[in-house]
C-alpha cells in the first residue's frame, strides 16, 4: 500500500496534526476472495533413522495434517487470504467493512457508506443507508458487500462514516480503496461457411488470469434465426465425453477452442438466401470457477458474421451424385433463387466445356421469379473425360436487365469408366 | 485513469478495442452507448456500431468495458465524472498507479489501496478544498442522471451541514490517517526489511558468540588447523535472525518462493569460524568439545534407532584421514568382477558367512547405484583400488556451510514488543542446555527448538570433521554422521530455510557418490552393503527443489527414485535379493522386504503427488494421488477427500462432491466399530477434529458478516486449550481478524505472543502473528 501524497508532507505538520484528537472510530475494509486451504510441508522419517518416530509424532501431533496420510500436503483447515489477489471481470468482488468504536465512549448516529465507483458509474452497496442509533466501546457495525464487476480498470471503493460525538460534534471522515478489475479471458472466433446453410463458430477462449479456471459452462445462445449444436463431446456407446478430457479447468495463458453448428431455423432457411449482410448469430455464454467455488461469469457482445454474398441470384445444387460413369447422362438438380429486392425473367443457358457435356436445350426461359422465390430445375450431362471433373458452363440472363450471371465450377463428380470392371 | 493509455499498456488487447476505448474518450459517442446499452434490459450489447468491416474474420470478441455493458450501466456521464474524480484524486493524493495494467500480478502486499481524503493531507487550506469537494460533489449529482443522484446529493448536503465539523477534522482527522494507511492483513515489513530494531539485535548476538568463545578455551583439534573461511557471497548479512516464512498456503505463493527467501539465508557467524580458524593451533578451546568427545579422536554418537553391528571398536574419526587405513580386506578371495556380487554371500565360506549382513540391514540399506559408482565400489571391494586414492571429484565432501543458527524469532518479538523484562520469562531449551548428544538432540526436536537442534547437529557434525568450511575436504562418513546430516536438513526444511539446506546438499550431489556407500569402507563395515544414506534423507533431497521453485528437477529425481523402488520390488518378485543379487531370502524376510519396499514407492509417490499439486498440474496429481490407494488402501478414505479438496480448489464443485460422496460411503461401509479403530491406529483424536471444525466455522462465520462471534470463538478456544489451538493456522486468521476488528491488533497480538512463548519452541512460526 503506497500513499505517495503523504511523504511529500512537512513532517512538523504531521506531528502538530497527531496531537490533535483521533477519530473515535476505525474503518477497517477486507476483501473477502475466499478462504484458501492450509498446505503442510511434510517431511518423514522411517523408524531405523536417527530420529526415530520423531517426524512422525509431530505430524501427528499438528493439528493441520490429515490423520492417518500426514504426508497428504493438503489439509483441511481454512485459512482468511492474506492480500488483496487479483479481481476479474464477471467475479463477485466482496469486502467485509467493520466501523469498530476505538474510544471509550458511545458515539451516535453513525452512518457508514460504501460506494463503488467505476470509470461509468457510482453505485451504492451498503446493505441499509439507515444510520445505526449509537455505537458503543469495543463495539462495531459489520457489513459485508458484494458487487459483481461489470467493467475493467480502476475502481474505487469510497467508505465514509459520519457520527456524533458525545459532546455532540459531528464528525465526518472517508476512504479510498483503490484496485484494477482485469480482463479474465480472451475470446477469438471464427466463422466457417457450409455449403449448406449451415454455419461452423470456432471460438478460441484463453486464460488470461494467473490461476486454473475451472470452466463450468461455455454455451453458444444463438439468436433468434439459428438452432445450435455443440460439437464439444463425443459421444462413446452410453456417455459422452468432452473433449477436452476429464477435468475441465483452464491452466493460465491455456486456450482452448469450442466449436459449434449453427442451422438456420427453417423458417429462415427458405429465405436463407436473403440473409445477407451483417447478421447476429449469438453470444457465448462463459462461466467460470476458480478457487472453492469463486464464480466469474461474462457474456460476449453478439457475435456478428458477414453472410457470404450470393450475388442476386443464388444458385445451389440440391441433389448430385457423387461417382458416375463415363459417357453416361447423370441428372443433377439445381436450385435457383432470386436474392435481388426486384423480379426477374431469367433465361438459361449452358455451354459445354471440354469435359461435361449438356443435354438438354440451352437458352431455355425459366419465367418470372419473384424476390426470395426460387425454383428447382432438373438438368442431365454427360461427362467424356474420366477422373474428378467440374461442373461448369450455366449463364442465367436477366432479360430484363439484360444481366447474365455465370455459375462455373459449382460442384465436382467423379468420373469412372464403368466397362474397367469386367476386363481386369 | 486515463483509458486511453490503460487501453495501450494492457498486453493483451487487441486493436479493435483499443480502437473502442478511444472512441467515446475522442469523439465521445456516448449517446450511442447510451442508448444501446439501455435498449438492452439483461443482455450485453455490442455497442459499437461504427465498427463493423474488421468484425468478420479473426475476430476478438471485445470483453471490454464497452461490451460488458452492465444492465443498469449509465454512462451519460460516465467519462466526464470519472475524469474529475480521478484528476481530482492524482493531485491531491497521487494514487500509485497499480501495476496491474502491465502485468497480470498484483504485488502481493497490495490489499486494497486506501487512500485518505485530500483534505486531511492539505489541512491548511480546508476551506478552499472544502468548496472544491462540494463543487465536486454537487457536479457529479447533476452529471449523474442516475438513482445515485439522491445519494450523492445526500452527502453533499452533509459536507456543506458539517462545514465547521470539518474544519475542525481535517486537522484532527491526521494521526487516523496514520493509522490508516495501515493495510489491513497485510504483512507489512517482511523478516529481512532492516527495521530500526534489527541491527541492535545482531549486535548483542555476535557479542554472546564471542563470550561464549572466550569462556570457553578450545582444545586441540587437528580438523580446525588450516580452517579455510570459505567466503560466502550468497549469504547476504541483512542483520536479522532467519525467521521462517511460510506461507499458510505457500502452494498459491510459489512463484514468490525464492524472493521471500532471499533474506533468510544464514550468516555464518563470523566470530565462531574465526575463532576456530585462527586459534586452532594455539588450543585454546579445550573444553569446547569436551561435553561430547569421548577421545579426541572420535565421538560417541550412535543413532539409537539403527539396529546395524557396529564396527568393533572405532569409528573413523577425522584424525583417521591422514592415515593410511588396513588393507585387511574382509573377503581374501579374488572374484572376478562379475561375481562380486555374491562375494559376501557364500554360504560355504565360514570367514564370509560370519561377516554376512544383518537381514534388517540389508533391507533397509539396499540401494541401486548407478553404473560408475557401482564400478568404483566393486574395484574398492576386489582390493583394485584403494579407497584413499579414489578421484576427489567422486566423493561427496559435505561441511557445514553455515554455524550457529541460534536464534528464537519468538523472544526477539517479546523484546521489541514487551520489553527485555517480559523477554526473560522466555525459556527454551538451546543447544547448550541439552546433552551433546543424539539423546538431547532428539530432546530439543520434540520440543520443538529444532533451530537449536540444527545447532547441535552443527556441532555434532564439527566433531565429525565436516565442520564449518570442511566443505570440498576429505572426510569419511559414517552411517551416524549421514544420520546427522539427515536430521540437520530435515530440520532445515521443516524451518524452511530451504536454500540453506540446499547449500548443504550440495556437495552431497546425487547422493549416489562412492563414499556413500558402505562397500567404500570395507575396513570399517567389513562385509556390510548398500547405501549409507537414509532414504528419508533421498526423499528429503528429491523434494527440495520444489520449495525452491524448481518442481521440474524435484519431479526428475522422485522418478528416478521410483524407478530404483520399482526395480527393487521387480528384484524380490524374481527371487533375488533386493539389489538383484542371487540370494536366497526366507519367505519371511522377503516378504517384509515387499512390505517396506512398497511403502517407500509409496511415498516417493506422495512426494511425486504433492509436487504435482503444487504445479498446479491437477490432471496429474489426481491420478498419482489416486494411484497411491493401491498401495495403501488404508488410507483410501483420506486419498479420496484429499482429491475432493483438489477439485474444490480448481473450482470443480460437483466433482468434488461426487468424491465425498464417494469417502461417506467408503466410511459407511467400513462400519463404526472398524472405523473408531482406524480412528486409533492412526491417531486421530477427537480434539484435532473439532479443532478442524472450529476455525473453518469460525471462518465462515467471518463470511457472513460476524467478526465478533468469529473472534469469539476462537479466542475461547484458544484460551480453554492453548497447547492445541495455538497452531500457526489458527493464529493466522485470529490476527487477521483482530486487524479488521480493531486499530488495537497490536495489542491483542502481543497478548498471543505471550501465550505462544510459554509453549512454543524457537521453531514457532512468527509470521502467523503478523507482529511485524
Amino acid at each position: 500500500m503506497q500513499v505517495k501524497g503523504q511523504s511529500e508532507l512537512p513532517s512538523d505538520k504531521m506531528d502538530v496534526n497527531q496531537a490533535k484528537q483521533e477519530h473515535l472510530l476505525a474503518l477497517k475494509v477486507m476483501r473477502l476472495t475466499k478462504p484458501t486451504l492450509f498446505t503442510n510441508m511434510p517431511v518423514t522419517c522411517e523408524d531405523r533413522d536417527l530420529p526415530g518416530d520423531l517426524f512422525g509424532q509431530l505430524m501427528r501431533e499438528d493439528p493441520s495434517t490429515i490423520k492417518g496420510a500426514e504426508t497428504l500436503m493438503l489439509g483441511e483447515m481454512l485459512t482468511l487470504p492474506q492480500n488483496f489477489g487479483n479481481i476479474f471481470l464477471g467475479e463477485t468482488f466482496s469486502s467485509y467493512i467493520s466501523v469498530h468504536n476505538d474510544s471509550n465512549q458511545v458515539v451516535k448516529d453513525i452512518l457508514v457508506k460504501a460506494d463503488l465507483q467505476t470509470s461509468s458509474q457510482r453505485l451504492n452497496l451498503s446493505a441499509s443507508n439507515s444510520a445505526v442509533a449509537e455505537l458503543r466501546p469495543e463495539c462495531c457495525i459489520d457489513d459485508v458487500i458484494h458487487h459483481e464487476v461489470k467493467e475493467i480498470g480502476t475502481h474505487i471503493l469510497v467508505c465514509a462514516v459520519s457520527y456524533t460525538t458525545q459532546s455532540g460534534d459531528k464528525l465526518y471522515f472517508r476512504k479510498f480503496f483503490k484496485f484494477q478489475v482485469l480482463k479474465p479471458l480472451d475470446v477469438k472466433t471464427k466463422f466457417y461457411n457450409a455449403e449448406t446453410d449451415e454455419v461452423f463458430l470456432e471460438a478460441q477462449i484463453q486464460n488470461i488470469t494467473t490461476s486454473p479456471m475451472f470452466m463450468e459452462k461455455v454455451s453458444l445462445e444463438p439468436s433468434m434465426m439459428y438452432n445450435v449444436t455443440e460439437l464439444n463431446t463425443v459421444t462413446l456407446g452410453e456417455g459422452s465425453e468432452s473433449t477436452f478430457g476429464k477435468m475441465a479447468y483452464l491452466q493460465p495463458m491455456d486456450t482452448r477452442q469450442y466449436l459449434y453448428c449453427l442451422k438456420p431455423k427453417p423458417e429462415f432457411a427458405e429465405k436463407a438466401g436473403v440473409i445477407k449482410g451483417v447478421t447476429v448469430i449469438g453470444k457465448l455464454d462463459i462461466v467460470w470457477k476458480t478457487n472453492l467455488g469463486e464464480r466469474g461469469r461474462l457474456q460476449t457482445s453478439q457475435l456478428q458474421r458477414m453472410a457470404p454474398g450470393y450475388g442476386d441470384v443464388r444458385l445451389s445444387l440440391e441433389l448430385i451424385p457423387d461417382t458416375v460413369s463415363l459417357e453416361e447422362p447423370f441428372d443433377i438438380i439445381c436450385k435457383i433463387t432470386n436474392c435481388s429486392e426486384r423480379t426477374m425473367d431469367l433465361v438459361l443457358e449452358m455451354c459445354n466445356t471440354r469435359s461435361v457435356h449438356w443435354c438438354g436445350v440451352s437458352g431455355r426461359q425459366l419465367g418470372k421469379l419473384s424476390p426470395s422465390a426460387s425454383l428447382s430445375i432438373p438438368l442431365k450431362l454427360l461427362s467424356s473425360v474420366q477422373g474428378l471433373q467440374s461442373i461448369s458452363g450455366l449463364r442465367l440472363t436477366d432479360t430484363f436487365l439484360k444481366r447474365t450471371y455465370e455459375y462455373d465450377d459449382i460442384a465436382q463428380v467423379c468420373v469412372v469408366c464403368p466397362y474397367l470392371g469386367p476386363e481386369s | 485513469m486515463n483509458s486511453t493509455e490503460d487501453a495501450a499498456k494492457r498486453p493483451l488487447t487487441l486493436d479493435i478495442e483499443g480502437v473502442r476505448n478511444d472512441e467515446p474518450q475522442t469523439s465521445a459517442p456516448s449517446q450511442a452507448a447510451t442508448i444501446s446499452s439501455q435498449s438492452s434490459a439483461t443482455d450485453t450489447l455490442f455497442s459499437q456500431p461504427n465498427v463493423t468491416d474488421t468484425l468478420f474474420q479473426e475476430e476478438s470478441i471485445d470483453l471490454d468495458v464497452e461490451a460488458f455493458v452492465s444492465p443498469q450501466d449509465d454512462s451519460a456521464a460516465s467519462g466526464s465524472v470519472m475524469d474529475r474524480l480521478n484528476d481530482q484524486m492524482m493531485e491531491s493524493v497521487m494514487i500509485s498507479d497499480s501495476p496491474n495494467s502491465e502485468d497480470d500480478e498484483v504485488p502481493i502486499d497490495s490489499l486494497l489501496e486506501q487512500v485518505e481524503d485530500k483534505e486531511r493531507l492539505d489541512p491548511e487550506e480546508p476551506d478552499e478544498e472544502k468548496k472544491k469537494e462540494i463543487e465536486e460533489d454537487t457536479k457529479c449529482g447533476v452529471n449523474q442522471s442516475t438513482p445515485d443522484t439522491a445519494g450523492e446529493l445526500e452527502e453533499a448536503s452533509v459536507v456543506e451541514e458539517e462545514e465547521e465539523a470539518e474544519a475542525e477534522a481535517t486537522a484532527e482527522e491526521k494521526p487516523d490517517e496514520a493509522c490508516g494507511k495501515e493495510p489491513i492483513s497485510v504483512i507489512q515489513a517482511g523478516p529481512g526489511t532492516p527495521t530500526p530494531g534489527s541491527p541492535k539485535v545482531q549486535e548483542t548476538k555476535l557479542d554472546m558468540g564471542i563470550a561464549v568463545a572466550k569462556e570457553e578455551p578450545i582444545p586441540v583439534c587437528t580438523i580446525f588447523k588450516q580452517g579455510t573461511q570459505p567466503t560466502v557471497h550468497a549469504l547476504v548479512p541483512d542483520g536479522f535472525q532467519p525467521t521462517l516464512i511460510k506461507s499458510p498456503s505457500f502452494g498459491s505463493s510459489n512463484s514468490e518462493t525464492p524472493h521471500k527467501l532471499a533474506p533468510l539465508v544464514c550468516q555464518p557467524s563470523p566470530s565462531l569460524s574465526k575463532f576456530f580458524a585462527d586459534n586452532g593451533s594455539i588450543n585454546p578451546a579445550s573444553d569446547f568439545f569436551d561435553s561430547f568427545t569421548t577421545s579426541s579422536s572420535f565421538i560417541s554418537v550412535s543413532n539409537p534407532n539403527a539396529e546395524s553391528p557396529k564396527s568393533p571398536d572405532r569409528h573413523p574419526g577425522p584424525q583417521d584421514i591422514s592415515r593410511p587405513k588396513p588393507l585387511t580386506g574382509p573377503a581374501e578371495p579374488v572374484v572376478s568382477m562379475t561375481k562380486l556380487q555374491t562375494v559376501f554371500s557364500g554360504s560355504d565360506d565360514p570367514f564370509a558367512s560370519a561377516l554376512s549382513m544383518s537381514e534388517v540391514d540389508r533391507r533397509y540399506d539396499a540401494w541401486l547405484p548407478s553404473e560408475e559408482t557401482r564400478r568404483v565400489l566393486i574395484s574398492v571391494a576386489t582390493q583394485q583400488v584403494n579407497p584413499l586414492y579414489v578421484e576427489r571429484e567422486r566423493l561427496s565432501m559435505p561441511g557445514l556451510k553455515f554455524d550457529n543458527l541460534q536464534g528464537d524469532a519468538v523472544k526477539e518479538l517479546m523484546v521489541r514488543f514487551l520489553g527485555d523484562q517480559a523477554a526473560t520469562k522466555r525459556q527454551v531449551l538451546t543447544a547448550n542446555s541439552v546433552e551433546q548428544n543424539f539423546l538431547g538432540l532428539k530432546q530439543l526436536i520434540s520440543t520443538k527448538n529444532w533451530r537449536a537442534a540444527v545447532d547441535l547437529t552443527g556441532r555434532l557434525l564439527t566433531a565429525h570433521g565436516q565442520g564449518y568450511g570442511k566443505s570440498g575436504q576429505a572426510s569419511n562418513h559414517t552411517s551416524d554422521s549421514l544420520q546427522l546430516w539427515f536430521v540437520r536438513l530435515a530440520l532445515l526444511v521443516k524451518l524452511t530455510l530451504f536454500q540453506n539446506a540446499e547449500l548443504e546438499f550440495e556437495p552431497f550431489g546425487n547422493l549416489d557418490q562412492p563414499d556413500l556407500y558402505y562397500e567404500f569402507y570395507p575396513a570399517v563395515y567389513p562385509g556390510r552393503r548398500g547405501s549409507m544414506v537414509p532414504f528419508s534423507m533421498r526423499v528429503l533431497h528429491a523434494e527440495l527443489p520444489q520449495y525452491l521453485n524448481k518442481p521440474q528437477e524435484s519431479l526428475d529425481r522422485l522418478h528416478s527414485m521410483r524407478s530404483v523402488c520399482q526395480k527393487i520390488l521387480a528384484n524380490l518378485e524374481e527371487g533375488l535379493a533386493e539389489d538383484g543379487s542371487t540370494m536366497t531370502l526366507a519367505q519371511e524376510n522377503r516378504q517384509a522386504s515387499v512390505q517396506l519396499w512398497r511403502s517407500r514407492l509409496s511415498r516417493v509417490m506422495y512426494s511425486m503427488a504433492n509436487c504435482l499439486l503444487m504445479m498446479k498440474d491437477y490432471v496429474l496429481a489426481v491420478a498419482t494421488y489416486h494411484s497411491i490407494i493401491q498401495y495403501e488402501p488404508q488410507q483410501s478414505v483420506q486419498l479420496l477427500s484429499g482429491i475432493g479438496r483438489i477439485f474444490l480448489q480448481i473450482g470443480d464443485i460437483k466433482t468434488a462432491e461426487k468424491y465425498f460422496q464417494e469417502v461417506d460411503k467408503a466410511c459407511q461401509e467400513k462400519g463404526p466399530a472398524q472405523d473408531t479403530a482406524v480412528l486409533m491406529n492412526s491417531f486421530v483424536s477427537i480434539p484435532f477434529l473439532i479443532l478442524q471444525a472450529n476455525n473453518n466455522a469460525a471462518v465462515c462465520l467471518l463470511y457472513l458478516g460476524r467478526l465478533k462471534e468469529s473472534l469469539g470463538q476462537l479466542e475461547s478456544l484458544v484460551q480453554q486449550d492453548p497447547v492445541l489451538y495455538l497452531h500457526e493456522s489458527v493464529l493466522f486468521n485470529l490476527t487477521t481478524m483482530y486487524e479488521l476488528e480493531s486499530s488495537r491488533s497490536t495489542q491483542k497480538k502481543q497478548a498471543l505472543l505471550e501465550a505462544v512463548a510459554c509453549r512454543e519452541g524457537d521453531s514457532f512460526n512468527t509470521q502467523c502473528l503478523k507482529l511485524l
